[in-house]
């Protein structure tokens, strides 16, 4: 066993150790896989854009073939495998550690429009894109301030203040427009903004902190820009910008207090601060019944808003409008819609519904205009994005979208490959596996003499190297075979017919989970399988907790396997799990 | 101290000659002739330097790229061996070209998501640890602030592993609009006289810095409220540092906002900037949504106009110093564009940079290691790719730095004093090495990594730079640290103090 096959098993023992932590067989498999990985092909390399691991150990691989004799060390670069973040199931809920959440810009730009409606298109934010962690999502726990982001914040906490000064301040603090405007007024607006800014009521020497800098700052200029500045300070302080989820010690954890549950509810559900009644419930001490607080806030237009922010991480299909198909020039065109059409049936089939697991991959109805009706070949629709019945054998649900199948190929064929990751990774939540070095690029098209499958099957299973890892997810690919590189149905492949069977293996990667003929088949044995379930749930908390280190109870994956809640309401019942109201120790 | 350095002895003495020529000319006499002059070179002496990054995705293709030295002399190279290769368009340059042979990417990071170590010579694995890329150490050695480029660098929806090239303890997103980039630069929207320099608001320029200061000692305050929170307690530390950094560089500039201009222009009038106004004009006023929005500056389609718009504001930036230090990133890691626009079809990670070399029918294990022993065919789209990166790199920006007296050391081109350095995250695209090595069979390959100037004199350019000397060392895996030419380089730019991680000291064959 070399030092990766025994930290793997040592990795693994250490978790079947933890009472809390299902035991993971395929890490043991993996320092197997570490060791064999070597030529496949390129498209594993690109396998889930937009996710990125961490962690796990190295071993190089040598390079150069046999009989060459010139191969050499390349630094340990590849054929590692990276351990998957998520604890899919525990017997108990249990909370994740405390912390400071930094909002997203999102996040940031939605609570100072909803703070300052009277300047909400009067300002432009200016701050750069969020960094997106390995989970797929743009509002992990882990994210810092670095000097672009605090600088892009001092710039954007301007140009609020800038607005909300002006002219509105007459408005907004009436005591601004006396001759005489003094501390006093100051401490009105301090009070009430930062209360809202802070999501709770600043503290006695809080407010004297940002007086004594509006003093300062009077003493050398007009109340106003005084004004204006203590303002900036407010919207750019670290009580503002993180969400505190730190709670105080009590009983051997870290109680939240009702106005760090109430932050962590409004964002986690509408995307944005506090209104002033879930304030003041806090305030009271009463916050009711979460879980309806966050059925309430995700029926919201904001809270529609926090689902689809969810999809667009978790299947990535918006990027779909951004990249090009240079054999097809209708593409350009299309891309766009293709993505609203996704965001169509998301919006129907899992918000307006109610549709769990099952619906999101089995769901017969799409959502068109009558040019991608066309492009399909499907009928039209009433209306622009109204549902359409998908004709029989053109695919189901999700993963039959063109957005999801267009962004998940090259950009001139199909790629199993891309598209059997996407099952492989988000739906089985199986670990990523790190790219060898030594990678060819797969033949390219070649219509009429081989189809992509035989392609990938030349240079992928009959390759013991390269099929160790590829066995794993390129026959879940093969199912969405009639399916071209923007997701256009093909009944056959440059007149060779296609074969769209396959197996999904188990965690040893040996023992076939079931087999499949199709894309439909696919879809539909997947939602039946517990562990999609328990996979998705994970999911929905790594983006509500902004971590991993949560773990849920059976109950709740329970439900939404059996199909008794949507994917929406499963969400909203993690306002019900123990990491809404405490945290473990210190970290 | 007088200067030894050839290269600016020479340019000290034609400046000489020709102020005092001038000088005459204007009636003077001899003697204050001769003061003129030497206080032309004088001013020379004090050339401002600059720095520019390009990445350069997706590695090489060695037999396309690696210069063909002539009779075992490293200063007597082709680069332009085939009208695919890779650095044939710098052929016309060539004096300021250096080629650098036998240097490693350190560490345990992998593949292309190694990209977030390469500028740093970090060499942990994971992207959440801080680290400082070789612009921004420069940057900070000599008080200048780094603008940040891209061009479609990273995917809509956010920044992830495959865009952070370029970090300054967390990693930077790129200003991905060249147009803002432009007109931060050089103020307004078209051409004509640039704006006086805006003199600050001295008020608010002080109050700004105060309000850092409160915020610093609100993150100190918070930092004590959190006993054993440890990990929370580090997140606040990098904010404070954050908050702090920006202080200290309103501090230097004299006022600014927080992402205020790194350096006012020297130029009188704004540049010309046709393929930004053409961006301008399509784009039709959008920005880079923050969020990540599916807007202009992410779409492929775009993408190669871009490129050239960045390039543009990067030329233009160097010439009139309105940035000293500049980094663009043209595509993420992996980014799979298809590059039919530069007569190569194909996906630019997938289809053309895995692109398998194929050896020669002549190569055998015991030939001869020469860069020859690849067959030129195979890859050819893939060289067409990499040189069309390159080719407008020359067209754009070499070009007009060559042909551009700098402003601020006359006698001299821009070119002269500034150093482009030209990287990738890998080596030969297909075999991902972050080492030299030989390959199969008998070919070198190196990371493609090149500079482009003379660092006001202080950089030695014309040479293939080939560390170690020997294949057999190189087959042994005995490259060098990346970082050791980093630290050539930020010496060669004044930042004598510069560190990276694992060096074992500087390139001594480039420095003068």
């Amino acid at each position: 066993m070399n030092g990766v096959a025994a930290k793997a098993k040592k990795t693994a023992m250490s978790s079947e150790r933890n009472g809390d932590r299902p035991a993971r067989p395929w890490l043991a498999l993996l320092a197997v896989c570490t060791m064999s990985a070597g030529a496949c092909t390129a498209a594993v390399d690109g396998g889930d854009p937009g996710t990125t691991g961490t962690g796990g150990a190295g071993a190089g691989t040598g390079s150069g073939g046999s009989g060459t004799g010139g191969g050499t060390p390349t630094g340990g670069s590849g054929g590692v495998h990276t351990v998957p973040p998520f604890m899919l199931a525990c017997t108990q809920s249990k909370p994740g550690a405390a912390a400071l959440r930094l909002l997203t810009s999102n996040e940031l730009v939605n609570s100072l429009r909803d703070i300052f409606p009277e300047v909400r298109d009067a300002w432009t934010p200016s701050l750069p894109a969020n960094s997106v962690a390995s989970t797929g999502f743009d509002n992990d726990a882990s994210i810092t301030v670095g000097k672009q982001f605090a600088g892009g914040l001092l710039e954007t906490a301007e140009a609020v203040a800038t607005a909300v000064t002006g002219t509105p301040l007459a408005n907004l603090l009436p005591c601004s427009t006396s001759a005489s405007a003094d501390r006093s007024c100051a401490d009105t607006f301090v009070t009430k903004y930062g209360r809202r800014l802070f999501r709770r009521p600043l503290t006695q020497p809080e407010r004297d902190r940002f007086l004594t800098f509006f003093d300062a700052a009077r003493a050398k200029t007009d109340f106003k820009t005084a004004l204006k500045w203590t303002l900036t300070g407010l919207i750019q302080s670290p009580s503002a910008v993180y969400r505190s989820e730190v709670g105080a010690e009590k009983s051997g954890m870290r109680e939240l207090t009702p106005f760090e549950v109430a932050t962590a509810l409004s964002y986690a559900f509408s995307g944005t601060t506090p209104d002033e009644a879930l304030l003041a419930k806090a305030e009271s001490g009463n916050l009711g019944d979460l879980v309806a607080a966050a059925r309430q806030m995700l029926a919201s237009d904001r809270g529609k808003e926090v689902m689809h922010r969810f999809f667009d991480g978790y299947v990535g299909y918006a990027r779909t409008s951004s990249i090009a198909k240079p054999n097809v020039a209708a593409f350009a065109n299309l891309s766009t819609q293709m993505v609203s059409e996704t965001r169509a049936f998301i919006t129907d089939v899992i918000i307006a519904k109610g549709g769990g697991v099952r619906e999101l991959l089995t769901s017969p109805t799409t959502y068109l205009t009558n040019e991608l009706a066309d492009f399909y070949g499907f009928p039209r629709p009433a209306s622009a994005f109204a549902p359409v019945m998908r004709p029989s054998g053109r695919g189901i649900g999700i993963l039959a979208q063109g957005a999801f199948l267009a962004s998940r190929a090259a950009p001139d064929a199909s790629s199993p490959t891309l598209r059997g990751l996407f099952p492989y990774l988000r739906l089985l939540c199986r670990p990523k596996l790190e790219v060898p070095d030594n990678i060819p690029n797969i033949s390219t098209p070649q219509p009429g003499a081989k189809t992509t499958r035989q392609r990938y099957e030349m240079q992928h299973s009959a390759s013991a190297v390269c099929s160790f890892c590829h066995k794993q997810f390129d026959p879940i690919g093969f199912a969405f075979e009639h399916f071209d590189e923007v997701g256009r149905y093909r009944a056959d492949e440059g007149g060779l017919p296609i074969d769209s069977t396959g197996t999904v293996l188990k965690e040893d990667a040996t023992t076939p989970l079931f087999t499949f003929d199709g894309q439909e088949d696919l879809a539909t044995k997947l939602a039946a399988e517990p562990v999609v379930h328990q996979c998705v749930s994970a999911h929905l908390a790594a983006y509500a907790f902004g971590s991993t280190e949560a773990c849920l109870g059976a109950g709740q994956v329970t439900d939404l396997k059996d199909g008794k809640i949507g994917i929406v309401e499963a969400y909203a019942r993690l306002a019900g799990e123990p990491h809404f109201l405490r945290r473990a120790p210190n970290q | 101290m007088p200067t030894t350095n050839p290269f600016l002895l020479k340019a000290t003495e034609n400046i000489r000659r020709r102020m005092f020529l001038k000088a005459i000319a204007a009636g003077l006499t001899v003697p204050a002739a001769m003061r003129v002059a030497r206080m032309a070179t004088a001013q020379s002496a004090a050339a401002v330097k600059r720095f520019f990054v390009l990445y350069v995705p997706h590695g090489t293709a060695p037999e396309h790229f690696s210069p063909r030295i002539m009779g075992g002399d490293r200063t007597n190279f082709a680069l332009d061996k085939t009208n695919v290769s890779i650095l044939g368009p710098l052929e016309a340059y060539k004096k300021y070209v250096n080629v650098y042979e036998g240097f490693q990417y350190m560490g345990m990071a992998g593949t292309h998501e190694g990209l977030v170590n390469c500028l740093s010579g970090y060499t942990g694995k994971d992207s959440s640890a801080a680290r400082v890329t070789l612009e921004h150490v420069i940057g900070k050695a000599v008080g200048a602030k780094p603008l940040i480029l891209g061009a479609c660098s990273h995917l809509p929806f956010g920044l992830d592993d495959n865009g952070k090239l370029f970090w300054d303890g967390t990693p930077i997103d790129p200003q991905k609009s060249p147009v803002k980039a432009a007109d931060q630069l050089f103020g307004g929207s078209s051409a004509g006289p640039a704006p006086a320099p805006t003199a600050p608001v001295s008020m608010d320029v002080q109050l700004r810095r105060d309000l850092l200061g409160l915020t610093a000692s609100e993150i100190q305050g918070l930092q004590n409220t959190l006993g054993g929170l440890t990990r929370e307690k580090s997140k606040l530390q990098r904010h404070l540092e954050s908050i702090e950094a920006l202080r200290s560089e309103m501090a230097s500039a004299g006022g600014g906002g927080g992402g205020g201009t790194p350096t006012m222009s020297s130029c009188s009038t704004r540049p010309m900037l046709p393929t930004v106004e053409m961006v301008r004009a399509q784009s039709a006023g959008q920005v880079v949504d923050s969020s990540g929005g599916n807007d202009y500056f992410y779409q492929e389609k775009n993408f190669p106009l871009l490129y050239k718009a960045q390039l543009e504001v990067v030329a233009q930036a160097l010439i009139c110093n309105a940035a000293r230090i500049v980094g663009l990133m043209p595509m993420f890691a992996t980014c799979d564009f298809d590059f039919g626009f530069a007569n190569a079809p194909g996906s630019h990670h997938n289809g053309l940079s895995h692109t398998m070399g194929q050896p020669a029918p002549s190569a055998q294990y015991n030939s001869p290691v020469t860069v020859d022993n690849y067959l030129p065919e195979p890859r050819v789209p893939f060289a067409r790719a990499q040189r069309w990166f390159m080719q407008n790199l020359v067209d754009i920006v070499v070009k007009p730095l060559a042909a551009t007296d700098d402003p601020t050391a006359p006698g001299t081109k821009v070119l002269d004093n500034t150093i482009i350095y030209v990287m990738s995250e890998v080596g030969d695209g297909q075999n991902h090495n972050r080492a030299s090595m030989i390959q199969h069979p008998q070919v070198p390959s190196n990371l493609p990594l090149v500079t482009i100037g003379r660092g006001g004199g202080a950089l030695k350019s014309g040479q293939v730079v080939q560390v170690p000397l020997s294949p057999q060392g190189m087959a042994e895996g005995k490259a060098r640290p990346a970082t050791d030419l980093y630290l050539s380089l930020a010496r060669a730019m004044g930042a004598s103090n510069a560190t990276f991680p694992s060096t074992t000291g500087p390139v001594t064959e480039v420095l003068a």
